[in-house]
């Protein structure tokens, strides 16, 4: 894969990086450092992509390693005292629905966006996840069960 | 509902992180840094430093003296020990004349200063930020050293006397390319304008290397300038039916050096 062939590629799923990181990064500045780092990560390890196919799926796998060093050092950053940052939506979001996908608990919330909003399979989301295919099926379930009455998700993946 | 509405959810990919996408993907170096170069860079970076004093006594420079008075003497040396160009290039908008002077590199962005002059007696320069009734060619917001003493002149008085137009005056970074790259915009950019004595306006910017900006040979700095008429009363005129506004944007191209290269 040359250069230009991975930046078209990246470029076409910058959507779906930016709701990634929005699944796990309060804060727009934080996504797009996370990002940022993704992509040259990305960039000088992309000899080691055996697969030009699963490109998506691998890039998305960094970012949300990213997504989780960076919280993790803002974590240590963050004084106990105060408050959490408000999490930042862009202006044409739907916050209804946002507001239910972000308040699904932490372990179910990746899944749940890789899945039903990304759209990407059970074994791409477990080998993403680092989880066995029974292990995510389950945390979908779950995730679900706690959207159950607010969204109907049967249309999405049907 | 559909996958769709799910992914409308969280609205538009921001422009700002499609730019940080675009630019990270734009930077030649993000993909290859070769150990020879690291070690080149490392014995460049060390001979700067063994040959720090002496240049430092032979170059001076205005981005360092600026930036100095602005962060301090550490900043100062970093500055002078950092690749600097002073090549001059400029660009005449109506009756005002827009000079880059000197842009310095260090490793944690790119330092410029230029000068914005009158191309005519007949014209008086009104930094952005300041009002008619400032008195002219006095900084108002770098501390009591460029106070204006009592008296002194203001920008309107000084038109009423020249019989001359004011002009307000603005210029900043906009994008930067690196090394014959295509020419990124710039997401965070720090710049000041600062009213000088002799009439003309010192501008100085300021942009964080990550984004646009890393090390290179040569840089494109795109700049926007602009001009307009202010009248007696403070208005500016830059609408119809009193459309004096004039701006452009304008490629300056430099080549920083280091200290030990500049001899």
């Amino acid at each position: 894969m040359t250069q230009a062939e991975f930046a078209g590629r990246v470029v076409a799923m910058q959507d779906t990086l930016y709701r990634v990181s929005c699944t796990i990064l309060p804060q727009l500045c934080d996504r797009e450092d996370a990002v940022q780092s993704a992509i040259e990560k990305a960039l000088r390890k992309r000899r080691l992509l055996r697969n030009d196919a699963s490109l998506e799926a691998w890039l998305t796998r960094i970012l949300i390693n990213e997504c989780y060093t960076l919280l993790r050092r803002r974590k240590r950053e963050t004084l106990f005292d105060t408050l959490p940052p408000q999490r930042e939506t862009a202006a044409d979001a739907r916050p209804d629905v946002y507001q239910l996908f972000t308040s699904l608990e932490e372990t179910y919330r990746l899944p749940m966006v890789l899945y039903y909003v990304e759209g990407y399979s059970v074994e791409e989301c477990a080998r993403m996840l680092h989880l066995g295919k029974n292990t995510l099926k389950s945390r979908l379930h779950r995730g679900r069960q706690q959207l159950r009455n607010s969204i109907d998700l049967e249309e999405v993946r049907s | 509902m559909t996958q769709n509405d799910l992914q409308r959810m969280y609205g538009s990919t921001p422009v700002s992180f499609q730019q940080r996408v675009a630019q990270t993907l734009a930077r030649p170096s993000a993909s290859r840094a070769p150990r020879a170069a690291l070690r080149v860079a490392l014995i460049t970076a060390l001979l700067a430093v063994l040959t720090l004093g002496v240049c430092a006594a032979v170059f001076g420079s205005q981005v360092a003296d600026i930036f100095g008075w602005f962060y301090g003497d550490r900043m100062k040396q970093e500055l002078l020990n950092g690749n600097i160009a002073q090549q001059e290039q400029s660009v005449q908008i109506g009756d005002v004349i827009y000079t880059l002077q000197e842009v310095v590199y260090i490793d944690d962005g790119l330092y410029g200063v230029g000068r914005i002059i009158p191309a005519s007696d007949s014209v008086v320069l009104l930094a952005e930020d300041y009002q008619l009734t400032d008195a002219a060619g006095y900084g108002l917001y770098y501390g009591p050293e460029s106070r204006a003493p009592s008296g002194a002149p203001t920008y309107a008085e000084l038109a009423r006397q020249k019989k001359a137009k004011v002009l307000h005056v603005s210029t900043v970074a906009e994008a930067v390319g690196v090394d014959g790259g295509t020419v990124l915009p710039l997401a965070c950019v720090g710049y000041s304008l600062i009213p000088q004595l002799d009439g003309s306006v010192q501008f100085t910017f300021e942009i964080p290397t990550g984004v646009a900006v890393e090390q290179g040979s040569e840089y494109t700095i795109r700049l926007w300038s602009a001009n307009w008429e202010v009248a007696e009363d403070g208005t500016w005129l830059c609408e119809e039916p009193n459309d004096t506004y004039q701006g452009q944007s304008w490629d300056a191209v430099v080549f920083p050096k280091p200290a030990k290269e500049r001899k």
